[in-house]
């Protein structure tokens, strides 16, 4: 194939059910409006997966959108997967690897996918062609071999393959997309409506390229976007530490100010020695093989192939130790044996479990176990205690959750439907939001996280924003700030235990986010000046594209977005009674430096300043007619014009 | 009189001082004289941590600061006390 221009966005449509497939050009004029990828697809779903659709049906539609950075050498093979998710509202997700790129490469952008099919199948697309192919002897494999089985099939070392694990086809809530083995998206559920329509994965493979509109103006920018990476110049501390440790790090860190979630976050404060057993220079120094990078990335390669070098569970290999793991399947169940957090981490990959959902929710039925509520009869006599005496009984239980057996059946719902089956007011230490469980970062401490986790349409999700961990209020002069249309007091923005000025940092960092997602962008790229600066990315865009836009226009395509979003979800009858943190924030204070609960007036302050600074109804969330006028969004505006939040889900 | 401090050191920190963490004596009385300390023991931590032209802390580093018996803070202002029985964190 040859190369391609840059500035059309192209859509392969698929229906299972009829097992038909099309083509068709998206409006040229969206990629000014929406860039791409998580933009796009929000715009797909809000015109095509109406309010009340079964998210197990056949009108639900899976879409994986790249964008027009994607296949450029801007470290950009990140892609967005969407769709309705099975908790009723947005299920959006990312992940990296080489698939996005080569989807492009293959002659198309985006993939929308609806119907089911009657027997298992994968989607091959190759050079502008597509066919759906039988997955019978597919069905049932953990990824690792799906993957291996596939590329032995396809015959083609460079194929890029997203898949499916047990957990998906098996619906446990929460499962995710895999590829690359190691690489997940999507876990607000994708993973199961990919499962529901029967599809087991998605091959690709593409020979064409991508011809950037402005090669001088792209290079300047490129130039520009590599100087923000200088790790002399770079005005954000993650940088150095990101870019060669890995999140794990935050384990010491995080314990060390009391922000680490221990035994279901009862406990903010780990022992210093356990965090550094679990920590990244002891994962680097012992186990990590390799390191390996996405298409296209100037930093050292984040991801990191470890293998198990002795003991029990020595030669088990896998990859992607990041910030979630150490919490979940460490301080949060109270366990220090790095080997048995990666053997788990490594499993979930492998059923395509989400780790979020594995960790917190055995974290919980660790507490219920703990107080009584839980008793050997209910966990097939596995002795679930905190600190995880039973190793082996607790790597059989995750294989029990991805296939529902026996007392996995239970911990494969999730925390918040098992604590309505449990009762026994065990709700209370279920940390989850919209029926999502939580992720790494605690939020008592944190106020901004607090309220970024609890407005997330698609569940806790801290990729939707930046979390400002303890910051540096002189990231930023006042009047560079204001250069760039920001007002904010970073002062107030960045301080601990105070609500002011925290609905306005989360807004500027969702937009922000937003904007780099639609390109699509890497966060690990772009933290420098934790986002505020995003002119090299405006510059990159245009001369890719050869779409010329106000650097203005550029971020409303961002605040666009998350209008969408939120108009999908009140559509879906969510609303503010919705937007909460976990039970155990809102009423547990924490002994540990006296972090105190996040009180109703503290919470509500943030909440009515993020509302407000969007343009919000304060009792409702309903975008305004004026807002979403101002946006462009003449035909969400008329949409939502009459539905009422009287009416309660 | 000499000052007792916890100190943690970080991810890339560790390569310049081949430790995670070390109890440490000094003569310190600001952040900056115990940089400017640490940096005749461990070569390179004056560069990593104190940007040459402002003075100021470099925006691409962190020190997190616990006094006895108090919050842990982020360091801003290399200028600032530091107490005895302190914990020091740099990444």
């Amino acid at each position: 194939m040859s190369a391609r221009e840059n500035s059309v966005q192209k859509i392969l449509r698929v229906d299972l059910s009829s097992r038909n497939t099309y083509t068709e050009v998206l409006p040229k004029e969206w990629t000014a409006k929406y860039l791409g990828s998580r933009g796009i697809n929000a715009r797909l779903l809000f015109d095509e997966v109406p309010a009340g659709t079964d998210p197990f049906g056949t009108d639900n539609i899976l879409y994986l959108g790249t964008g027009p950075m994607d296949g450029l050498p801007t470290g950009n093979g990140r892609m967005s997967v969407a769709c309705k998710g099975p908790r009723g509202s947005v299920a959006e997700g990312s992940f990296g690897g080489f698939f996005g790129p080569e989807l492009r490469r293959a002659g198309f952008d985006y993939i929308a996918i609806r119907g089911k099919a009657e027997k298992p199948v994968y989607l091959f697309i190759h050079d502008g062609e597509s066919e759906i192919r039988d997955a019978s002897h597919l069905w049932g494999l953990t990824t690792d071999k799906t993957d291996a089985a596939l590329r032995r099939e396809l015959a083609d070392a460079n194929v890029q393959l997203r898949y499916i694990g047990p957990a998906a086809e098996n619906l446990v809530h929460s499962s995710v997309i895999m590829g690359n083995i190691n690489n997940s998206g999507g876990r607000a559920g994708c993973g199961e409506v990919m499962g529901s329509k029967k599809l087991k994965a998605i091959a690709v493979r593409g020979t064409g390229g991508i011809r950037v509109a402005d090669y001088p103006g792209f290079i300047e920018a490129y130039q520009m976007f590599r100087k923000r990476l200088d790790l002399a110049t770079s005005r954000d501390p993650w940088t150095p530490v990101w870019s060669t440790y890995g999140a794990p790090v935050l384990a010491r860190l995080f314990t060390d100010i009391g922000n680490l979630m221990t035994r279901n976050a009862q406990e903010m404060r780990w022992d210093e020695e356990k965090a550094t057993r679990i920590g990244s220079e002891v994962y680097l120094d012992k186990y990590v093989t390799k390191g390996k990078a996405c298409f296209g990335c100037p930093w050292p390669a984040c991801q990191k192939l470890y293998q198990i070098p002795s003991g029990k569970y020595q030669g088990f290999k896998g990859g992607n130790y990041w910030a979630g793991q150490p919490v979940v399947f460490g301080s949060l169940i109270d366990n220090d044996d790095l080997d048995l957090i990666l053997v788990l981490s490594g499993l979930c990959n492998q059923y395509g479990l989400d780790v979020f959902h594995v960790g917190y929710t055995i974290a919980w039925a660790m507490e219920c176990y703990e107080k009584g509520i839980l008793t050997r009869e209910d966990t097939d006599g596995l002795e679930l205690t905190f600190g995880c005496q039973d190793k082996d009984g607790l790597i059989d239980l995750v294989r029990k959750i991805a296939y529902k057996e026996g007392f996995g059946e239970l911990l494969a719902k999730g925390c918040s439907e098992a604590s309505k089956i449990i009762g026994h007011d065990s709700e209370r230490f279920c940390l989850s939001v919209k029926g999502q469980e939580l992720e790494g970062i605690a939020e008592r401490n944190l106020y901004m996280v607090a309220l970024g986790i609890a407005v997330s349409e698609v569940g806790p999700d801290h990729t939707r924003w930046y979390p400002p961990y303890p910051c540096n209020p002189n990231l930023m002069t006042k009047e560079e700030l204001s250069s760039l249309g920001i007002d904010l007091d970073l002062r107030l923005a960045f301080q601990g235990r105070n609500p002011e000025e925290k609905g306005k940092l989360l807004r500027w960092f969702t937009i922000s986010r937003a904007v780099i997602e639609s390109l699509p962008g890497c966060v690990f790229l772009v933290r420098d000046t934790l986002g505020f600066d995003k002119r090299p990315w405006w510059q990159l865009f245009q001369s890719a594209t050869g779409t010329a836009l106000e650097y203005s226009e550029f971020l409303r395509a961002g605040e666009r977005l998350m209008n969408l979003d939120r108009a999908f979800h009140v559509r879906e009858g969510f609303g503010r009674k919705d937007d909460r943190v976990p039970i155990r924030m809102a009423t547990e204070d924490v002994p540990f430096f006296n972090y105190p609960r996040i009180t109703d007036d503290v919470f509500n302050h943030m909440l009515d300043e993020y509302y407000q600074e969007n343009g919000w109804d304060l009792k409702t969330s309903i975008p305004s007619q004026e807002k979403l006028l101002e946006l462009g969004l003449d035909d969400v505006a008329k949409s939502l014009k009459d539905i009422s939040m009287e009416s309660e889900r | 009189m000499k000052k007792n401090l916890d100190l943690q050191y970080a991810a890339h920190v560790t390569t310049l001082t081949n430790k995670i963490k070390e109890s440490y004596q000094s003569n310190a009385n600001t952040m900056r004289e115990l940089i400017a300390e640490l940096d005749r023991q461990y070569k390179g931590i004056q560069q990593l941590f104190v940007n040459p032209k402002t003075g100021q802390i470099n925006l691409n580093a962190m020190i997190y600061y616990k006094a006895p018996n108090q919050f842990p803070v982020t360091v801003i202002n290399l200028e600032d006390k530091i107490e005895d029985r302190s914990t020091i964190t740099f990444w």
